[in-house]
C-alpha cells in the first residue's frame, strides 16, 4: 500500500469523528436556541403592534379630551337651540374639519345628545364609515358609562374589511341658568372619535407575514376582531379565550383545539387583545431548515480539511520523498552532481542535504580521476596533467645530469578564423591534423636523444603536448645546443605551414613559436612555460610563422603591459579618465554638426597617458569593455548638458565602440542604458566602428548595428578605406556615415590616385544616401579640396584639436572663406 | 410622538376660535388707540375753538358696501365719524359676534334671516323710531318681509342671488340655475358656489322645483345629492372676489352662484362678465342695519341710521355698491343706467318666482349644515 493511502486511513477516523460529535452536538444547540429566538421575534413583534396600537389610543383619547373641552363646544352643548343650529353649528363643524384634516386617521366625529340621538358628524368621506354609532352610545347611556371605547368593524371601499377604533365620551358642562354651583351637572352629550386601524391592521399583518404565524384581536371574550387570516382556527372564540385565559402573557406551548402551536397575547385594554400564535411545525421548520444547513456545512469541512490535509502531506511529504527518488534514481544513472534543495529545516530537508554532500563528493572525485586521465581526447596526444608531471620529472632529472632543456610553446596563426569560417568540426580536424605532423617532426632522426624508457608509455624526452585549444607545447630534453631547438622550431614550421585539407579545401595556417630553454630562462617549470609563451607572443607580434628565443627585454615589455594593466584597473575604479570633443565641422556652413568624444586617461602621475599604449592593453584583458561603459555613460551625460543649454543642444556626439568591446560587452545594453537615465534624444549620438569590427563574426555584428540602429542611433564607419577595406561591406552593414581615413587627405597631396579613390567613395556614399567625413584635415588648401570632392563634414586640427567641452568653439565659417 | 402632534394641531384649530376672541380685543385696542390719537390730535388743532371731542362710530359690514361719500357727508354734518370693519363670509360674523356678543361694534349691516338669531340673544338694541323719520320713507313692501324683526332693525338694500359668468368663456346662452347645477363638461373646475348652506342648498332646492325653505328631508336629500354630483365642476366653496384680482376676471373660474349687487361691481373691472336671474326663480334678499345692544353711543348710531334713509343718501349707495335701495324716492336721484339696469332693479316677472328665506327649526337648519359640510368638505 502506498504512503498517501496510508496516511489516509489514518486521517479519516480522526478528523471524521470528532467533526461529526461537534456537528450533532451543535445542531441540538440551534434547534433549542431556534425555537427561543422564534418565540422572542413572535413576542417583539406583538409587542410593537400591541404598542403601537396603544398609542394611537392613547393619543386619540387625549384629543378626544382637548376636543370636549373647548369653548366652541361648550357654547354649541349648552346654548339654547336656536342660536345652536343658527350660529354655532357651521362654526362647530368648521373647527372639527379643520381638526380632521391635521388627522386623517381620525376620519368620523361625532357629538351626540344626551339622550343618545346623532347631533352632529364630520367625516372624512361617506365612503369610508357613514356607520350608525348609535348602539354604543345606547351602551354607554345603560352603563352609565362616563368613556367608553371599542372596535367597530367596517366594509371599505374596496369591498375589504377594515376596523375603527370608536373612542367616546360623556361631557357634561354646567348651564348657569338652570344647575346651581355644588351639584353634578347633567349630562351635555357625548363626543366621539372614530380612528382607522387601517395602518395597525397593515403591520399586523406584515408581522404576522414575518413570523409565519398568525395575528387576532379579540375582546376579552375572544371574539374575533379582527385576523391576519382565517386560515389557522376558524371561528376561533375558544380557541382565542383559551389562549388569553393565561395568567402570563408570554408566548408558550400549548395545545389548542388539537393542534399544536406556539402563542401569547398582550392586553391592550381591559376589552382588547393581541393574540398571536405560530404552528409549531413552522418553528421547527424553520430548525430544521438551519440544521440541514448546519450538515452541509459540516460536511463540506471534513470534505475542505480532508483535502487540505492530504493536499498538505502531498506537498510536504510525499512529493519530496518522491522527488528524491527521483534523485535517486538519476544518481544511479550516471548524473552524479545533484542540486537536491528542499526548503525548510525537516528531516526530509536533512537527507536531501546528505544526499547533496555524497553526491557532490563522488561527483568530485570521479572528475579529478578523469582529469588525472593521462591523454588528450581529441588529439590523442598527452595533455596538461601530464606534462607537468613530465616537466617536472624532466627538470629534475636535468638538475641531476646537468643538462640543458627545451621548451617550445606553439600557437597556431589564423587557427580561429578556420574555426568561424568552417565550424568547430572542421578546426578539430585540423587541430588533430596538426598533432599528428608535430609528432612526425619530433620523430625525425636529426633529433637528438636519449632512448627512451622502453616501459613508460609518454617518452619525457621529446613529447608533443596539447595544452588546450590551439596551443601545444613541445619539450626537449637532453639538448646539448641550443640551435638544436631552434631545428626543430624551424622544421614544425614547415609542417604546419604546409597547407591543410578542410572540407575539401586547402587552408594555410601558421605557427608562432616561442622557445625558452633550462635553465638560461628559468629554472622552475611555471618559469620556463611563462617565458616560452612570452617569447610565443614575441614571434606574433613579429608577423607570425616564426620563433623566437625568450630574451630579458620580452620580459620588461611584459612587465610594462602588466603595469599597464594593473593601473588601468586602478584608473577605472578611481575615474581617472575624462573625454575631449572634436568638433565635426559641416563644410558647407561652418557650423559644428556634431563632435567626436575621445576618452583621455589623466594619470596622477604620470600626467596623460596616450590611447594607443592603454587602449590595446584595454582589449587584451577585456577592460575595454568597462572603459566603452565608461565612455558611453559619459557622452550621453555631456549630451544631456548639452540638451539644456542653447548652444549645442543640435550637437550630436559621436562615441567609439571597439570591436573587442563588442565581441566581450554588450554596448547595445551600455547604450541603453545611459539613454535611459540621462533621458537624451538617442538621435544625438553615433557610434563608430571600425572595419575590423565587421570581419570577425558578421552575423551576430549586424544584428547588434541593428538593434543599436533601432534606438536610434546613427553607425559610422571609421578609418574606411584602410584595413579589408570593402566596398561591399557598405551595403552589407546598416550604415548611416562614413569617415574617410586620415591617410587620403595626406596622400591626396602626392598622389592624384587618392583623389579619384576619395571621388569614388564620395558617389557611392551619395548612391547609398550615406553621409560622409573626412578626418585629419590640417591646412586650408586640405579643406577646401574635399569640399570641392562634396565631403559633407571635416574634422582634424585645422578646425580645433580635441578640447574640453567648455572650450569647443561655435562657429568656423570664417575659416571655410576662400579669402 | 403621534399623540403630541395632534395635541398640537388641536391647540392650533383652538386658536381659530380664540382668534376672533384676540382679533376682537385687538381691534378694540386699536380703536381705541386711534380715538384717542384722533382725539388728541383734534385737541390740538382746535384748541382755539373749543369744540368738544369727536363722536366714533363702528360699523361691521361687509366689504365694498357702503358708500365713503355718505360717510363724509355724515361727518361733515354731525362731526361723527364712523369707521368700518369688514367681515369676510356669514359665518365667520356669526363666530365674531357669538365671541364679542357685539361689545366694540356700534353698527351691523347683516341678512334678514340672520336676525331671527340676533334678536332672541339679545345682541340688537330695540330701535326708537322716534328719532328716525326717515323709516318712513323706506317702501312699505321691504318693511313686510321680515316683520318680526322690524322693531330692531331696517331694511337697508335688496338683491337677488343669481349665476354670474364669463360672456367670453361659456359658449351659449345661460338662463337656467340647471347651466349652474348640470354644467356643461368644459366648466370642470370651473364653478364657484358661495360657501353658506342656506344659499346654495335654497338654490338647489329651487332648481328642483321645491320652495328654498324647504324642512322635508327627502327634498333636502335630493339636493345634497345634487350638489355631490355638482361637486366634480366646483372650483371652490368660498365668496367671489370683489377686486380686479378676483378668480373670474384673472381666469381660472368662468361661472360662479352670486349677489346680484357684487357682479355689478365686478363688472366695472371686466365687461364681460355677466349676471343672470335663473327663469326658475331666485332667492330675494333684504340686508339690514340695526344698532348693536352693547354700543355705548346708541343715540349717534340712530342718527346715522336715519341719515342713510335720506333718498339722496340712498340714492348714493345704489350708486356706490350697484345694489337696489329700499327707499323709492331714492329713484328720482339715480341715473337711469340704474333704474334700467335689471341686474340691480330686476324684472318683477322674475321676482314673482322667487322667494325669500323663511327661518328655519333648528332641526331644519341642523340637517342643511349636515348636508352641505358633507358636500363643501
Amino acid at each position: 500500500m502506498k504512503l498517501r493511502s496510508k496516511i489516509l486511513l489514518l486521517l479519516l477516523p480522526t478528523s471524521v469523528i470528532p467533526m461529526v460529535l461537534l456537528g450533532g452536538l451543535a445542531y441540538l444547540y440551534i434547534l433549542t436556541h431556534n425555537f427561543r429566538v422564534a418565540t422572542n421575534q413572535m413576542d417583539t413583534a406583538m409587542e410593537q403592534v400591541a404598542g403601537n396600537l396603544q398609542n394611537q389610543i392613547d393619543s386619540t383619547s387625549g384629543n378626544l379630551e382637548l376636543l370636549s373641552a373647548s369653548d366652541l363646544f361648550r357654547r354649541y352643548v349648552t346654548a339654547d337651540e336656536l342660536a345652536r343650529y343658527q350660529l354655532i353649528h357651521r362654526a362647530l363643524i368648521g373647527q372639527l374639519r379643520d381638526y380632521q384634516l391635521a388627522n386623517d386617521n381620525i376620519h368620523d366625529i361625532r357629538i351626540f345628545l344626551p339622550d343618545g340621538t346623532e347631533d352632529l358628524k364630520v367625516l372624512i368621506s361617506l365612503e369610508r364609515g357613514n356607520l350608525d354609532r348609535t348602539p354604543l352610545i345606547r351602551t354607554m347611556l345603560e352603563h352609565e358609562l362616563e368613556v367608553h371605547g371599542e372596535l367597530h368593524k367596517v366594509t371599505l371601499p374596496d369591498g375589504t374589511v377594515g376596523l375603527d377604533y370608536v373612542l367616546a365620551k360623556m361631557v357634561r358642562f354646567r348651564k348657569a341658568t338652570t344647575e346651581p354651583l355644588g351639584t353634578i351637572p347633567a349630562s351635555s352629550g357625548y363626543f366621539m372619535l372614530a380612528f382607522a386601524l387601517d395602518s395597525i391592521l397593515q403591520s399586523m399583518t406584515e408581522a404576522a407575514k414575518g413570523q409565519k404565524g398568525y395575528f387576532y384581536l379579540v375582546n376579552n371574550q375572544g371574539r374575533i376582531y379582527y385576523a391576519t387570516s382565517d386560515a389557522f382556527f376558524g371561528d376561533g372564540e375558544a380557541a382565542m379565550k383559551a389562549i388569553i385565559s393565561g395568567r402570563m402573557a408570554n408566548i408558550r406551548q400549548m395545545e389548542v383545539e388539537n393542534k399544536r402551536l406556539y402563542a401569547g397575547f398582550k392586553r391592550i385594554s381591559d376589552s382588547l387583545f393581541l393574540v398571536g400564535a405560530v404552528p409549531e411545525s413552522v418553528v421547527e421548520a424553520s430548525a430544521k431548515e438551519l440544521g440541514g444547513y448546519f450538515f452541509w456545512i459540516v460536511v463540506c469541512t471534513i470534505v475542505f480539511s480532508i483535502a487540505l490535509i492530504y493536499q498538505q502531506i502531498n506537498a510536504n511529504l510525499v512529493s519530496p520523498i518522491n522527488h528524491l527518488r527521483r534523485m535517486i534514481q538519476r544518481f544511479k544513472d550516471g548524473h552524479l552532481e545533484q542540486d537536491v534543495t528542499f526548503l525548510g529545516n525537516d528531516e526530509l530537508a536533512e537527507l536531501a542535504a546528505d544526499f547533496r554532500d555524497m553526491s557532490g563528493s563522488l561527483a568530485r572525485s570521479t572528475e579529478k580521476v578523469n582529469t588525472l586521465a593521462y591523454y588528450d581526447t581529441l588529439t590523442g596526444l598527452p595533455n596538461r596533467e601530464t606534462f607537468n608531471i613530465c616537466l617536472e620529472k624532466a627538470l629534475k632529472s636535468c638538475e641531476r645530469t646537468s643538462s640543458a632543456l627545451g621548451l617550445l610553446f606553439i600557437d597556431l596563426d589564423n587557427f580561429k578564423y578556420v574555426n568561424d569560417v568552417f565550424g568547430h568540426q572542421a578546426g578539430d580536424g585540423l587541430l588533430k591534423d596538426a598533432a599528428r605532423r608535430l609528432e612526425s617532426s619530433l620523430r625525425d632522426a636529426d633529433v637528438i636523444s636519449r632512448q627512451a624508457d622502453e616501459d613508460d608509455p609518454i617518452n619525457p624526452n621529446r613529447m608533443v603536448v596539447r595544452l588546450g585549444g590551439d596551443e601545444f607545447t613541445v619539450l626537449l630534453s637532453d639538448l646539448r645546443q641550443a640551435h638544436q631547438a631552434s631545428a626543430v622550431a624551424q622544421r614544425i614550421i614547415d609542417v604546419i605551414s604546409k597547407p591543410f585539407l578542410v572540407q575539401n579545401r586547402e587552408v594555410t595556417v601558421g605557427a608562432s613559436i616561442g622557445i625558452a630553454m633550462y635553465p638560461v630562462d628559468g629554472l622552475t617549470a611555471e618559469n620556463l612555460i611563462k617565458n616560452a609563451d612570452l617569447a610565443m607572443y614575441e614571434a606574433k607580434q613579429k608577423g607570425k610563422n616564426n620563433y623566437q628565443f625568450f630574451t630579458k627585454a620580452m620580459n620588461s615589455a611584459v612587465a610594462r603591459r602588466i603595469e599597464i594593466e594593473t593601473e588601468l584597473r586602478k584608473a577605472l575604479k578611481q575615474n581617472q579618465f575624462y573625454l575631449d570633443y572634436q568638433p565635426k565641422v559641416d563644410l558647407a556652413s561652418g557650423a559644428v554638426a556634431g563632435v567626436e568624444a575621445l576618452i583621455r586617461w589623466l594619470h596622477p602621475e604620470k600626467g596623460v597617458v596616450s590611447p594607443a599604449q592603454f587602449i590595446p592593453v584595454a582589449e587584451d584583458t577585456g577592460l575595454i569593455t568597462e572603459l566603452g561603459r565608461y565612455t558611453v555613460m559619459e557622452t550621453c551625460h555631456q549630451l544631456s548638458i548639452w540638451q539644456e543649454s542653447r548652444m549645442f543642444s543640435h550637437c550630436s556626439i559621436a562615441v567609439n565602440i571597439s570591436g573587442q568591446h563588442m565581441a566581450l560587452g554588450d554596448p547595445l545594453k551600455d547604450l541603453k542604458d545611459a539613454i535611459g537615465r540621462y533621458r537624451i534624444d538617442p538621435a544625438k549620438v553615433e557610434v563608430e566602428i571600425t572595419e575590423s569590427i565587421l570581419l570577425k563574426d558578421e552575423d551576430r555584428s549586424i544584428q547588434m548595428l541593428n538593434e543599436i540602429r533601432q534606438l536610434g542611433i546613427k553607425i559610422s564607419l571609421d578609418d574606411f578605406g584602410t584595413g579589408y577595406s570593402s566596398l561591399a561591406y557598405l551595403r552589407k552593414f546598416p550604415i548611416d556615415v562614413i569617415k574617410i581615413d586620415r591617410g587620403f587627405v595626406l596622400e591626396m597631396e602626392r598622389d592624384e590616385q587618392s583623389i579619384h579613390i576619395v571621388k569614388a567613395i564620395v558617389s557611392l556614399a551619395r548612391a547609398l544616401s550615406l553621409k560622409i567625413v573626412v578626418e585629419g584635415l590640417e591646412t586650408k588648401s586640405q579643406v577646401q579640396k574635399m569640399r570641392e570632392l562634396g565631403c559633407d563634414y571635416g574634422q582634424g586640427f585645422y578646425f580645433s584639436r580635441p578640447v574640453n567641452p567648455l572650450d569647443l568653439p561655435m562657429n568656423f565659417s570664417k575659416m571655410l572663406s576662400v579669402a | 410622538m403621534n399623540s403630541t402632534v395632534s395635541v398640537t394641531v388641536f391647540a392650533a384649530m383652538q386658536m381659530r376660535w380664540s382668534l376672533a376672541v384676540i382679533a376682537s380685543i385687538m381691534f378694540m385696542t386699536i380703536t381705541v388707540v386711534q380715538a384717542q390719537t384722533v382725539a388728541t390730535g383734534e385737541i390740538a388743532a382746535r384748541a382755539t375753538t373749543t369744540e368738544a371731542p369727536k363722536e366714533r362710530l363702528v360699523l361691521y359690514n361687509w366689504a365694498d358696501y357702503m358708500s365713503q361719500d355718505v360717510l363724509d357727508d355724515f361727518e361733515r354734518q354731525t362731526g361723527i365719524r364712523v369707521e368700518q370693519t369688514h367681515y369676510e363670509t356669514d359665518e365667520l360674523k356669526d363666530e365674531f359676534l357669538l365671541a364679542t356678543e357685539g361689545k366694540g361694534i356700534d353698527l351691523v349691516i347683516t341678512s334678514g334671516i340672520s336676525l331671527y338669531s340676533y334678536i332672541p340673544l339679545g345682541w340688537l338694541t330695540p330701535l326708537d323710531y322716534s328719532v328716525i323719520p326717515n323709516q318712513h320713507r323706506i317702501d312699505q313692501q321691504w318693511l313686510d318681509f321680515y316683520k318680526e324683526a322690524i322693531t330692531h332693525a331696517l331694511p337697508l338694500y335688496w338683491g337677488t342671488l343669481g349665476i354670474a359668468y364669463r360672456k367670453d368663456k361659456v359658449d351659449g346662452s345661460v338662463t337656467s340655475w340647471s347651466d349652474l347645477f348640470n354644467p356643461r363638461p368644459e366648466l370642470h373646475k370651473r364653478i364657484l358656489m358661495i360657501d353658506d348652506s342656506r344659499d346654495t342648498m335654497g338654490m338647489a332646492l329651487k332648481y328642483l322645483g321645491y320652495s328654498i325653505n324647504s324642512e322635508n328631508s327627502g327634498e333636502l336629500k335630493a339636493a345634497h345629492e345634487l350638489l355631490l354630483k355638482q361637486k366634480p365642476f366646483v372650483r371652490d366653496y368660498s365668496y367671489l372676489q370683489l377686486g380686479a384680482d378676483s378668480e373670474i376676471i384673472t381666469g381660472p373660474i368662468w361661472m360662479a352662484m352670486a349677489y346680484s349687487g357684487d357682479v355689478q361691481l365686478l363688472r366695472q373691472h371686466d365687461p364681460n362678465i355677466s349676471y343672470v336671474l335663473p327663469l326658475e326663480g331666485t332667492n330675494l334678499w333684504v340686508d339690514y342695519i340695526a344698532v348693536m345692544a352693547a354700543s355705548a353711543q346708541k343715540a349717534a348710531a340712530h342718527k346715522f341710521i336715519n341719515f342713510l334713509f335720506d333718498p339722496r343718501n340712498a340714492a348714493k349707495l345704489t350708486e356706490a355698491t350697484s345694489t337696489a335701495t329700499t327707499v323709492s324716492e331714492a329713484k328720482q336721484h339715480l341715473d337711469e343706467v340704474y333704474l334700467n339696469n335689471s341686474a340691480i332693479f330686476p324684472d318683477l316677472e322674475v321676482l314673482k318666482r322667487s322667494e325669500i328665506f323663511h327661518p328655519l327649526s333648528p332641526k331644519g337648519v341642523r340637517l342643511r349644515n349636515q348636508y352641505f359640510s358633507e358636500v363643501s368638505n
